[in-house]
């Protein structure tokens, strides 16, 4: 998707200095210049995983989709989302 | 300052280079690997630059004898290989393609696959590569060629080994253009090469006499500009082996 795509905006765990992916170059799956943004967004995946820093999230995965069946509930769910993420 | 046709080559193709493109070399590509150095250190310090290797960005301290050389695969932003690259190209994700050819005609088509009889060759060349792919894909093609003579610029290819996107030729005599008709020219020129500048101390005469079908040359035709010292140095610097020569032998 991030080759057919006409803009690619990633979301990544965590950030590292360029030297430090330099070393293995082999291992970087999305090269720089297909990318246009980078969103820092740590623990963006939840509630499903992102492997290896944190599985999938059930009962989240059930929450959301109950929230998810009408506008101002999942207004409330994101919201909810938002802040507990904020405060870590 | 002093320089021959490696050095005036080299910037002819290093000045056909804007900053962000990206820009890809093949194997046996010295001369583009110099003018691609030259370019992003003095005026496209945001081109990306890919090579056949695979290797994103490479930044050789020197320039290697070789375009396979590890030194082009070490600490790169990533690695294109050769699927990913062709997918990239045919996608229109590739802005310049340098690429040589042992013979090109009127219209910038390139033989590098044999001379003579393609089923019954008197020499078998090395073959096109990604060539066929390449040219009509990428959406500018710098060719190069280190020896301008009457062999290499042939009315007729032995073998249409690519046909496609060609810009620019870049020779030891001059900078060829491929466009649309020529001023006051007949429609017919339409995507045929033209001489757009001759490097310096170059004649006419010598340009005609050298290439194996009638070539336009405008009567006020543009002289290349000369290396400057500040182009020469990064050369110097970067190729303190003098491989750059190692085609003209």
């Amino acid at each position: 998707m991030s080759r057919a795509a006409a803009r690619v905006i990633l979301t990544a765990e965590r950030t590292l200095p360029t030297e430090e992916l330099a070393r293995l170059p082999e291992l970087t799956r999305v090269p720089h210049f297909l990318v246009a943004a980078v969103v820092h967004a740590p623990e963006g995946a939840r509630p499903t995983s992102c492997h290896p820093y944190y599985g999938i999230d059930e009962a989240g995965v059930r929450a959301y989709l109950a929230a998810a069946d009408a506008p101002e509930t999942l207004r409330a769910y994101l919201d909810a989302t938002d802040q507990a993420l904020r405060e870590g | 300052m002093e320089y021959g046709p490696a050095e005036i080559m080299a910037v002819a193709m290093a000045r056909l280079l804007r900053d962000g493109e990206v820009v890809f070399n093949g194997v046996g590509s010295i001369l583009p690997m110099l003018a691609i150095e030259v370019a992003r250190r003095l005026y496209a310090p945001n081109l990306v630059y890919l090579n056949i290797g695979g290797g994103i960005d490479a930044r050789p301290e020197t320039l290697p004898s070789s375009s396979t050389d590890p030194s082009l695969l070490a600490g790169t932003a990533g690695i294109v290989d050769q699927p990913e690259f062709y997918q990239l190209v045919m996608r229109g994700g590739v802005d310049v393609m340098f690429m040589g050819a042992v013979q090109i005609d009127p219209a910038g088509r390139t033989n590098s696959s044999a001379i003579g009889d393609i089923g019954r060759p008197t020499v078998r060349l090395p073959g096109g590569g990604g060539a066929a792919v390449i040219l009509p894909t990428a959406r500018r093609v710098i060719l190069w060629r280190t020896r301008h003579d009457r062999r290499a610029f042939v009315e007729k290819l032995d073998f249409v080994t690519a046909a496609g996107n060609v810009d620019r030729v870049v020779t030891p005599l001059c900078v060829l253009r491929r466009h649309g008709a020529p001023a006051g020219a007949p429609e017919k020129m339409a995507g045929r090469l033209a001489v757009e500048s001759l490097h310096p101390g170059v004649t006419a005469e010598a340009v005609t006499a050298n290439t194996g079908f009638p070539l336009p040359i405008p009567p006020d035709c543009p002289v290349t500009p000369p290396p400057t010292a500040e182009e020469l140095a990064v050369i110097r610097q970067f190729d303190p082996k003098n491989y750059r020569l190692l085609d003209f032998q």
